[in-house]
């Protein structure tokens, strides 16, 4: 069933110009092209004047699209693919470096469809370049939101991003991805809700839905201690503006009918803290929807970049940053910002700025995928187990972080077997799921279990490290602050609590009563 | 219409036993030993389902365990493998994922928009209005694949078991079968886990003599000694070989967990067969040459009537033989070799119809069959680090490198004859079973024993197998034009392209983005068509688009059986029986069942001040502490100052963790040089033990302490009341005249009969009172002596809640609950306990910082001015008239003693003075004010009674 597309004369020369510096040009459309059928009758190397487009099955290509092809050069032939220099395949310079990015809609997705047109780039390979204003390390959520708000809030574009791996690597794409904003201190809600407040309008705020789903929180309670705990901060939020409030069984039953309200259990759920804004969100979306907003702004996203060193000039510990040393070349820049997770401690080790980090692995879980069953967040702290359902119908299981320091994260059975048996205590009816694979990610825990942000003793050094278990919830409002810090030289007061100076001069931050019970 | 073949000679098949089961309904009839799959094919039913997206019918692909299209409902359970699980009688089966049915699939309406919804489209709608987006959600996670759960699926019986095997071989086919055997011989103890049914591997569906040669190895491996498993995977391997095994056909037990700690592991996990990417390759009706294979030899189930199969590979040639055999017809094959290609198939709802091929020809059919290669399933060894890497010659992954104590063999590290295959699996487990001497050499060299290990260690046997050969295979990965690479995820070799081309170019954004891979086979079946068509859509090989790493577990695994048998730890004290059998009303504390009240507290806080009372406080934290430096460990762990504590002594402690804030709280006892007893919280015993132990093994590792947990070896009994005294007396030979034993003291001695028992003066209660640590084995007698001998006195037993009541009267706080995770010790108004002379303790510095600003909240006792009012625990303290939060009540209760309602509350400094009105805003959102008090102690400020 394949047609024949009307081939195009004269359209696909290859430019001279492109030729000369070995990156031939291709109008982006050609990988639409690409995507619905191939290239044929071409061989390697060569430089067709003519190429005929060849669709599959019932899907031709119109010939209009066809006429957009303008070089191309084919780099090798094999049995029945073409292989095309698809790094090549970029927007064309006339697109211009700071064109917003096609506006995702249905609409988009509509005419996009009806013309089998293939989206462009969600963001660009950018040239390595050898200087920049800021350089920040760490591709993830911290670091992605800080380089956007830095663009977006302040008009600071010439920025480098660099990941020694792919965005969101890390413990962006390895946390169990729930938000919520029912903390005891002050300083946590006002922070906490900021990062909310900034996840509910993301979706609309980046043009990019990262499925926010605003689907509850419960807290279990399964002592009395436990209980007056969740009265406690039932109340404090209730004055905090913050919904949330203590319920009794019947109604946990209600919102969670998985859940064994029964009172013969080991450890019976006597109620819980029900905080119906928290939810749960598609984490790897809020990565990309930052990066893509940043692209958008003109900030260049750097993967597979690792850094080796970063060059100072001055004393150790206090002088000031001059470059970044990393696997593509260096850079110079006055200001680092170190937002990476794992190996923080290693990173501002490399300008003698010691952190009172150490490294824990958290390990998580998920099942295969149900029909949907479960349409709450559910945490308990007694039993160390947090478990919400994606859409997709998978369970997803967190716990608290590992005793043991380390950087390895390739998991235990231990972990799946206590995981299992608090989770079949809670919800005994699902014995008979499986298992379908486990993973952990690496938490930096400070010694008040609060992060250090903001700047440092080196000169154009920032760090927004020591997220613990929390990073993912705070991502939003920390990229927005430390931009902040960033762009105007003095940290914010929202974030004031938690500079590296507190621990030599006595101001130890607690979140530790709200962050501890975790997720 | 039947599908069944007349009986063969390699069936597993027992036809005289008939087994009646329902398909969405219907019932139909299989045998002894078919699985549900090839009995459903055996009927002539040929789809199982509807895909995840499109919901388009799907047909059994492989038929083997990791077909994604036969998973199916199986009474309460979902998500079954039908093509692995075995056929009961009885089985309620239906298909997953249709509605209304089978058959008429009103979801199947998204397959006509299936150009809108490309990979990942969900990203890039749903946004306006935002209101809207939660019924978006709803209607998406209506589309949520899989099976349904019954929630009152009871919890059936799971086990584990324990192995410690020199070997653990997974995989039985004909290399791992010889490599157990030869490991067996060279005498190691082995294991042999077999994923399906029977051991022999591809030998099974193979010729008589291939079938004849698996007979005789299993023999051979029975003979040796081998432990066979069989419908068992080797879910995991973790650090140090810590190998994870669920075992599913125990007798008795839905699934059983093992663990094994073998010394060595051997791969021998096969190969998969890649299905092949192409227009249609999803019809009812396409499968693999294996599938094929397994349905005519093993099930005697004829998988089509016309075929026509795409061959590159000895396998397609060996699936022609069957499918003559077989009586279908073969319409043509198509020689991969020589370098014919098909190109697309077509079909009708329920099965393909005809073929096209690159020449243009159409070619009638209802079966197509590809054998275009092979997947080496590497999960095993990722988790032991191994990172694979592709050989464009093979057109096929490898191993590239495990540590020395994994060993692969088999069709994961090459090909060759059967003899080639036996070969290297033998000398494979020779050299596992070598390596297995001297692991044991040194596991026992190293451990402490009365006689040292002195023989030498035996030579490390070095890797000396001649490697398998790798045939050439070309590299078919995907035909000129575009179908599903992930069949559990719906996702197209076109999702792939669009997913590539909008920046999603390396394998494990694209796996994240399109959601390939991340299906119930966790890419058994896909990753490498998934990496090969990113190659081709970067332009790149597949060796530099690298692939994704695996992670355990290798097949999914039941929760029941990672669970075992649900067993929550549930800890009681000997005297819990006589609690029960007087009508304590329990209460849990942590993993602590213990006695609430005995029906009326304030009865019983009234009994106590007035006469005598007793208490069982067994859960309290005792640990052992001795040794020269205990002095030093105490110094550095509580706050206050311990070098000087006397033999005889008792002192109460706070303990801080680093960051200054109160931690535990309790107190410890001299009893003799070298030797200490502390007690902590009942909450906090296994947090204080791991702190010491933390202290001692990674901060002070030359102090000299030996510590021992005797939490439960001790029953603890607190005698409280002006007539404490009288009662102890009756029962002890110690000198209890208060200049001979005055408050804060310890003695040791025997009470009640029992030798060296504790006995120290203290007072949590208020009242005179004696605490008695008893050896756990008298803890009920003595519990009952007390009771007998102080009959006439009035005394009685006295619950948590009394306890809890007294404590309040007193003044006294509780760590975790009058203090929380931000409390630093300065909370507590014990300022002298905090001694910033000393000079270092566990949070020194932060406590000292705190003292110096003054600025934290402080302990109150207050009580409200209308005493009839209780407020929560968990009420807050306003500024007056505003909602600005200045403290809480942390504990309140309805004193019997003064008969008013008291409290302790955390204030900020500036409320904390005596006489100050505080405003407290109950639960109900009513205001009430309280007085903050002079002394925390509501009751008997001055200690009379406790020092009488």
């Amino acid at each position: 069933m394949r047609k024949k597309c009307s081939s195009i004369s004269g359209q696909c020369h290859p430019s001279r110009r492109a030729f000369k510096q070995g990156q031939p040009e291709v109008c982006f459309e050609l990988s639409d092209l690409l995507a619905q059928g191939g290239l044929r009758d071409v061989e390697a190397g060569s430089r067709p004047s003519k190429v005929e487009l060849v669709s599959n099955g019932d899907e031709g290509i119109e010939p209009a699209k066809c006429g957009q092809v303008t070089h191309a050069l084919i780099l090798s032939i094999r049995t029945d693919l073409v292989l095309l220099p698809y790094r090549s395949l970029r927007h064309t310079d006339s697109m211009g470096k700071n064109k917003p990015p096609a506006k995702y809609s249905a609409a988009g997705l509509l005419w996009k469809g009806l013309r089998r047109q293939s989206w462009p780039r969600v963001w660009r390979e950018p040239e390595f370049k050898s200087s920049y204003d800021v350089v920040i390390i760490g591709g993830g959520v911290h670091g992605l939101a800080t380089a956007y708000y830095l663009a977006a809030n302040h008009g600071i574009t010439d920025v480098a991003v660099v990941d020694r791996a792919y965005l969101g690597s890390g413990g962006s794409g390895r946390n169990t991805a729930i938000v919520r904003s029912n903390y005891l201190t002050p300083e946590g809600v006002a922070f906490y809700d900021r990062s909310l407040d900034l996840y509910n309008s993301m979706s609309n705020d980046l043009n990019l839905n990262v499925m926010f789903s605003e689907r509850g929180h419960l807290t279990l309670a399964h002592t009395d201690s436990a209980l007056r705990t969740m009265h406690w901060r039932a109340e404090v939020n209730k004055l905090q503006g913050i919904n949330s409030s203590v319920i009794d069984p019947a109604e946990i039953k209600k919102l969670a009918p998985s859940l064994d309200v029964s009172t013969d259990t080991r450890y019976p759920i006597m109620g819980a803290l029900y905080h119906p804004p928290g939810g749960t969100i598609r984490h790897d979306a809020v990565v990309w929807g930052y990066a893509r907003g940043a692209d958008a702004h003109g900030i260049d996203l750097f993967q597979q970049t690792e850094v080796l060193d970063i060059l100072t000039e001055g004393d150790h510990g206090s002088g000031k940053v001059t470059g970044v040393r990393t696997s593509k070349g260096d850079i110079s820049t006055p200001i680092v910002v170190n937002c990476t997770a794992g190996w923080a401690s290693t990173i501002s080790s490399m300008v003698d700025v010691q952190l009172p980090i150490t490294t824990h692995p958290l390990q998580a879980a998920v099942t295969e995928p149900v029909k949907t069953f479960l349409p709450t967040v559910v945490v308990s702290g007694s039993l160390h187990v947090y478990v919400s359902q994606t859409d997709r119908g998978e369970l997803v299981f967190g716990a608290s972080v590992d005793p043991v320091a380390t950087y390895n994260m390739s998991g235990t059975l231990e972990f799946t077997e206590e995981l299992a048996g608090h989770v079949l205590e809670l919800m005994p009816g699902i014995s008979k799921m499986r298992l379908l694979r486990q993973w952990a990610g690496l938490c930096d825990m400070t010694p008040d279990y609060s992060p250090v942000m903001g700047p440092t003793p080196v000169d154009g050094f920032y760090v927004d490290v020591g997220w613990g278990t929390y990073g993912f919830k705070a991502g939003p409002v920390s990229g927005e602050q430390m931009a902040a810090c960033v762009a105007n030289g003095e940290t914010p007061d929202l974030i004031k609590p938690f500079e590296l100076s507190r621990f030599t001069e006595g101001n130890l931050v607690g979140e530790k009563g709200a962050a501890a019970v975790g997720h | 219409m039947s599908n069944r073949l007349p009986a063969g000679e390699g069936e597993v098949l027992d036809r005289t036993q008939a087994l009646s089961f329902t398909w969405n309904g219907k019932k139909l009839v299989g045998f002894e030993g078919d699985t549900i799959a090839s009995a459903i094919m055996a009927n002539g039913h040929h789809v199982f389902g509807r895909s995840m997206k499109y919901h388009r019918p799907r047909g059994g692909l492989t038929f083997d365990f990791w077909d994604p299209n036969t998973t199916v409902q199986v009474d309460n359970e979902p998500n079954v493998r039908a093509s692995h699980r075995k056929l009961k009688a009885g089985m309620q089966v239906s298909a997953q994922n249709v509605w209304p049915s089978l058959k008429y699939d009103i979801k199947a309406a998204n397959g006509l928009v299936g150009r809108f919804l490309t990979a990942g489209f969900y990203y890039k709608t749903f946004m306006k209005p935002a209101a809207l987006w939660p019924k978006y959600e709803h209607i998406l996670a209506k589309f949520a694949p899989g099976g349904e759960v019954d929630l009152d699926t009871p919890h059936g019986r799971y086990d584990k078991r324990y192995a410690h095997p020199d070997v653990v071989v997974a995989g039985g086919g004909p290399a791992g079968l010889s490599a157990a055997i030869a490991a067996a011989e060279a005498g190691s103890s082995v294991m042999l886990v077999e994923h399906e049914h029977h051991v022999g591997g591809h030998l099974l569906w193979g010729s008589e003599a291939d079938r004849a040669r698996a007979t005789d190895l299993v023999a051979a491996a029975a003979a040796a000694g081998v432990e066979i498993l069989t419908n068992s995977t080797v879910t995991g391997r973790y650090e140090d070989n810590w190998i994870a095994i669920s075992q599913r056909n125990h007798p008795g037990v839905v699934e059983r967990l093992i663990k094994a700690r073998a010394k060595t592991l051997v791969v021998a996990a096969g190969t998969i067969e890649r299905p092949y990417v192409f227009k249609g390759n999803d019809l009812p009706g396409v499968m693999t040459s294996g599938a094929v294979r397994r349905l005519i030899n093993l099930y005697g189930v004829k998988p089509g009537t016309q075929a026509v199969v795409l061959s590159a590979n000895e396998s397609g040639d060996a699936a022609i033989d069957d499918l003559r055999r077989a009586g279908v017809s073969i319409a043509r094959v198509v020689d991969a070799l020589t370098g014919e290609r098909i190109v697309a198939a077509n079909g009708s709802k329920t099965r393909v119809k005809e073929v096209i091929l690159d020449d243009g020809a159409k070619i009638k059919c209802d079966l197509l069959v590809t054998a275009v290669g092979w997947t080496t399933p590497t999960s095993l060894l990722n988790m032991a680090g191994d990172r694979p890497v592709y050989d464009a010659n093979a057109a096929r992954f490898f191993p590239a490198g495990a540590p020395d104590n994994v060993l692969a063999t088999g069709g994961m590290v090459g090909d060759g004859s059967i003899e080639d295959l036996l070969e290297h699996g033998r000398a494979t487990g020779e050299l596992a079973a070598g390596r297995a001497v001297v692991v044991a050499h040194r596991l026992q060299a190293a451990t402490a024993r009365a006689t040292a290990v002195v023989s030498p260690e035996p030579n490390y046997p070095a890797d000396e197998r001649t490697p398998l050969d790798r045939w050439p295979h070309p590299e078919l990965f995907r035909a000129s034009t575009h179908g599903i690479v992930d069949y559990s995820e719906d996702v197209s070799s076109k999702d792939l392209y669009s997913a590539a081309a909008e920046g999603f170019d390396s394998v494990e954004l694209l796996k994240r983005f399109t959601t390939a891979t991340m299906g119930p086979s966790q890419g058994k079946l896909e990753t490498v068509n998934t990496v090969a068509v990113l190659a081709q859509a970067r332009g790149e090989s597949i060796a530099d688009v690298g692939t994704t790493v695996w992670r355990p577990p290798y097949a999914p695994i039941s929760l029941g059986a990672l669970a075992g048998r649900i067993n929550e730890p549930k800890r009681v004290s000997v005297i819990q029986p006589w609690h029960e059998a007087n009508d304590a009303t329990p209460i849990l504390a942590g993993q602590w069942v213990r006695p609430d009240h005995y029906g009326d507290a304030a009865a019983e806080v009234r009994n106590t001040r007035e006469n005598v009372g007793i208490i069982d406080v067994t859960p309290l934290g005792k640990l052992d502490l001795q040794g020269p430096d205990v002095s030093k460990l105490l110094s550095l762990l509580y706050t206050n100052k311990w070098m000087q504590l006397p033999i005889g002594g008792v002192r109460y402690g706070i303990m801080c963790a680093e960051d200054g804030v109160v931690l535990d709280d309790g107190v410890t006892a001299r009893l003799g040089e070298d030797h200490y007893l502390m007690t902590t919280t009942s909450s906090g015993a296994g947090t204080i033990w791991n702190w010491i132990e933390m202290w001692l093994q990674t901060e002070r590792p030359d102090w000299q302490v030996h510590v021992m947990p005797v939490t439960t070896g001790l029953t603890s009994i607190n005698i409280a009341g002006p007539k404490s005294r009288e009662l102890l007396s009756r029962l002890t030979e110690i000198d209890l005249d208060p200049k001979a034993f005055p408050y804060m003291n310890v003695r040791q001695g025997t009470i009640a009969g029992v030798d060296d028992c504790v006995t120290w003066r203290i007072g949590f209660t208020g009242e005179l009172s004696y605490e008695i640590h008893v050896p756990s084995g008298h803890g009920l007698a003595t519990w009952e002596r007390l009771l007998a001998e102080g009959k006439d006195l009035g005394v009685k037993p006295f619950g948590l809640e009394a306890q809890r009541i007294m404590r309040l009267e007193k003044g006294h706080f509780i760590v975790g609950q009058d203090t929380d995770g931000l409390s630093k010790a300065p909370v507590t108004g014990l300022d002298p306990l905090l001694k910033l002379d000393k000079d270092d303790w566990a949070g020194l510095p932060e406590v000292k910082w705190t003292l110096e600003s003054g600025d934290h909240p402080i302990i109150v006792a207050c009580q409200p001015d209308d005493g009839s009012i209780v407020p929560e625990e968990a009420a807050q303290i306003l500024r007056a008239g505003t909602s600005e939060i200045v403290g809480r009540i942390t504990s309140s209760r309805m004193s019997p003693t003064l008969d008013r309602s008291i409290c302790l509350a955390q204030v900020a400094k500036e409320f904390a003075a005596a006489g100050t009105s505080l405003e407290v805003l109950l639960v109900d959102g009513h205001r009430i004010t309280a007085t903050v008090m002079e002394h925390h102690a509501h009751f008997d400020p001055e200690g009379e009674r406790l020092r009488g």
